[in-house]
């Protein structure tokens, strides 16, 4: 693999775990609207708090990687993506004003205006960067295309998707009160989306079927089995481990449609070697990147280990050990 | 380009920073307050320092998340508006750009981590998950100002026949003469500001309960933190002089609205400046710029004349300039002269008015930070990379940032205020043990 190449996998996988992120938090606003089900509200708050902070740094991040490792199609591609991530930019700052409020005027849970315009902006954001996603994947935006909608609506559902799983994962108790159908559709359009509906309309897409390569099979195949896993989940009734599946579904698909369209950074018109600017510090950011990535692995394993141990709150005495 | 779209661009790129700025400066400076604090607590076993330092992290909480969504936006509004500016500068320095990223991430994982753990890891652990949160707050407050220091002197590239960026050579674009100077004077100066801001909270929460007997030996504490930080930053901005002196004469000349290039130069102290570019009823102490600028006072330095009308910055920075300089002294001065007062004469350093005075001061130390911005900035106008790229070329096209020029400040003032309600609402004052 080139450094051109792993710059770029790097640049996906730093928006990929931002996808994560963020649908981790699309779960927690939207359970906020479910009474029955968000009971916890200052635990979810908590929560919500620690991780805003890191899934707008990844998305910092992720940006300034693509930015600053393909400075030469910066220009063409800011023109184009900028109203579109305008929407990114306003959600972004009316979001951080909603929670602040949301957090601290103790809003209970439920049916509410901050609850539900909370829960908007936080699909909103990575929604708007998904726009972006799909118009360097074909050229045209999703609302252009069949398969551009298929592809948001893949993303809607995933963000859905990986949130309520990590909700579930960490609230089994209350999996009683969970919708259990609504969860599961939502689950199921997913996955169909991606592994049934989009390729048959990438067929009848002159600006996707370049798509239509061996990686994309991967998704497909990915599909397939998630959801083969996720039937005999249902059956066994054990939806708090359904993480398993969305998560690692959520980090790979971005990488493999961004290995289907090599060498493509943006279709049809510029390749990522065209876009790539930054052959003379790329070994410096490597190294930075390898010599602290122990580091942060060692800081998210405790971090993940502190969410998840018993009520995530300020007053807990038991200590970790 | 209409004057216009231009006027709007720099407009909201200076409210977005300047917005950013005062979360900035908590964002380093608290973070090595509260570690400090929280490993005196530990080596002396004395709960109450833990205690404070726990108030502190959690204000800090808050801080953070309207700083995180700031920096988001700035970061963005750099790629989206700004699209010929980081074009160039990425492929440059965007190595700085990078790093500045995985220290700001190493920040904001520890902030998590340590939020969450406070008595759920021992006393130590827990200590010890600060001690990343002040090398990545430091960390990324480095990296990005040696962007800015670039910005200001680049170096390390040439640029071919086309503009582009040829024989980079990323470490001397980092490293730029501006860089040293810039670094420590900004960085020692947001850790000078906390405390003042620290001293003027605690002054206020004193006016407001005098029982609470624990307050005057913090704000004796933090005084002395004060002054020996307002020390170094005094004796940095000397060094700063002296670099800009030689690196950046043309933001010393308009800051000092030196018209000839002379030697025995005058320091202008105060004034007006007029329509024509002139600093009128100022006070001029001859020689004094020249002994500043050069370790001499018949010292030449540089005026305005070298440089051609179009590239010479607004004297505005003057007012700019004296402001910093004068607040630094006065952050210096309240509170040695609280410390000389609670030595000999305690009530008058615990009356009203000298908690009144605290309380200014660590208003005007924002404010003092705020004008060390922008005379880094606008002395750099009309470009934004010295020499090489000007502003009106590195902004977009796009008739959005009329627009966003408007929707933008609403937001950060609604986020100001919301922030400041949930700093009121988050953050007591916790009763301590003795």
């Amino acid at each position: 693999m080139s450094v051109l190449q792993l710059c770029l996998y790097i640049t996906v996988a730093l928006l990929s775990i931002y996808s994560v992120m963020s649908g981790i938090e699309c779960g927690l606003a939207l359970v906020r609207l479910w009474p029955n089900f968000s009971t916890d509200s200052p635990r979810q708050l908590s929560r919500l708090t620690a991780l805003w902070e890191i899934t707008n740094v990844f998305l910092v991040f992720g940006i300034t990687a693509f930015v600053i490792f393909f400075n030469n199609a910066l220009v063409p591609v800011s023109r184009v993506l900028l109203p579109s991530l305008a929407i990114a930019l306003v959600a972004l700052l009316a979001r951080a004003c909603l929670m602040l409020f949301v957090a601290y005027r103790d809003v209970a849970p439920g049916l509410r205006v901050s609850n539900a315009l909370l829960a908007i902006c936080t699909f909103a954001i990575p929604l708007t960067f998904a726009t972006g996603g799909i118009y360097l994947l074909g050229g045209q935006f999703f609302w252009q295309t069949p398969a551009g909608w298929t592809l948001f609506g893949a993303a809607a559902t995933g963000l859905g998707a990986v949130g309520l799983s990590s909700v579930i994962a960490s609230e089994r108790e209350r999996l009683r009160r969970l919708p259990f159908w609504s969860f599961s559709l939502i689950f199921l359009v997913w996955l169909a989306l991606l592994g049934t509906i989009l390729p048959l309309t990438l067929n009848h897409n002159s600006s996707l079927r370049h798509l239509l390569q061996m990686p994309f099979n991967w998704v497909v195949l990915l599909c397939d089995i998630a959801l083969i896993a996720f039937a005999a989940l249902l059956l066994v009734r054990r939806l708090n481990w359904v993480w398993i599946i969305t998560i690692p579904s959520a980090l790979s698909f971005p990488i493999l449609l961004t290995w289907a369209q090599w060498p493509y950074l943006s279709y049809p018109n510029i390749t990522a070697a065209h876009a790539y600017g930054a052959a003379a510090f790329a070994r410096i950011v490597l190294i930075g990147l390898a010599v602290s990535a122990p580091f942060l692995a060692g800081g998210f394993w405790l971090l993940f280990r502190l969410l998840r141990s018993s009520e995530g709150s300020d007053s807990n005495q038991a200590k970790i050990s | 380009m209409n004057s216009a779209h231009l006027v709007a661009g720099r407009a909201l790129m200076g409210d977005s920073l300047g917005f950013h700025l005062l979360f900035i400066t908590f964002g380093v400076g608290l973070p090595l307050l509260i570690s400090l604090l929280e490993l005196y607590g530990l080596i002396s076993k004395r709960p109450r320092a833990r205690v404070v330092a726990h108030t502190w992290s959690k204000a800090l909480v808050v801080l953070f998340v309207a700083g995180a969504v700031s920096g988001t936006i700035i970061s963005l509004q750099f790629s989206l508006l700004w699209p010929v500016f980081m074009a160039l500068a990425g492929k440059i320095v965007g190595a700085a750009f990078v790093l500045e990223g995985i220290a700001f991430l190493v920040e904001a994982l520890f902030l998590s981590i340590y939020m969450l753990s406070w008595n759920r890891l021992s006393p130590l652990a827990h200590w010890l998950c600060s001690v990343p949160i002040v090398l990545g707050s430091i960390g990324s407050a480095f990296f990005i100002t040696t962007v800015n220091a670039f910005m200001n002197t680049p170096q390390g590239f040439s640029l071919d026949a086309h503009g582009n960026p040829i024989n980079i050579h990323p470490w001397t674009a980092m490293f730029s003469p501006a860089a040293f100077h810039e670094i420590t004077h900004s960085i020692a100066a947001y850790i000078f500001t906390t405390l003042l801001v620290l001293i003027a909270l605690y002054a206020w929460l004193y006016w407001r309960r005098p029982e609470r007997d624990w307050i005057p030996k913090l704000l004796v504490a933090l005084s002395i933190g004060a002054v020996l930080m307002g020390t170094i930053v005094a004796l940095l901005g000397d060094v700063s002089g002296k670099q800009l002196a030689q690196y950046e004469p043309r933001k010393l000349a308009a800051a000092e609205g030196l018209q000839h290039t002379q030697s025995h130069a005058p320091l202008t102290i105060g004034g007006i400046v007029q329509s024509d570019n002139t600093i009128k009823y100022g006070l001029v102490v001859p020689g004094l710029l020249s002994w500043l600028a050069t370790g001499d006072v018949n010292g030449t330095v540089t005026g305005l004349d070298a440089f051609t009308p179009q590239d010479r910055p607004p004297l505005v920075i003057h007012y700019f300039f004296d402001a910093m300089v004068a607040i630094g002294t006065i952050g210096i001065g309240a509170p040695l002269l609280f410390l000389i007062l609670y030595r000999f004469r305690r009530a008058w350093s615990l009356h009203r008015l000298a908690l009144l005075a605290m309380m200014v001061v660590g208003v005007l130390g924002m404010i003092g930070v705020e004008c060390g911005w922008l005379l880094a900035e606008l002395g750099r106008q009309p470009y934004v990379i010295t020499d090489v790229l000007l502003v009106r070329d590195a902004l977009t096209r796009s008739s959005l940032v009329l627009q966003f020029a408007y929707l933008f400040p609403v937001f950060f003032a609604a986020l100001l205020v919301l922030t400041f309600i949930a700093l009121r609402r988050n953050v007591h004052v916790e009763e301590l043990p003795a």
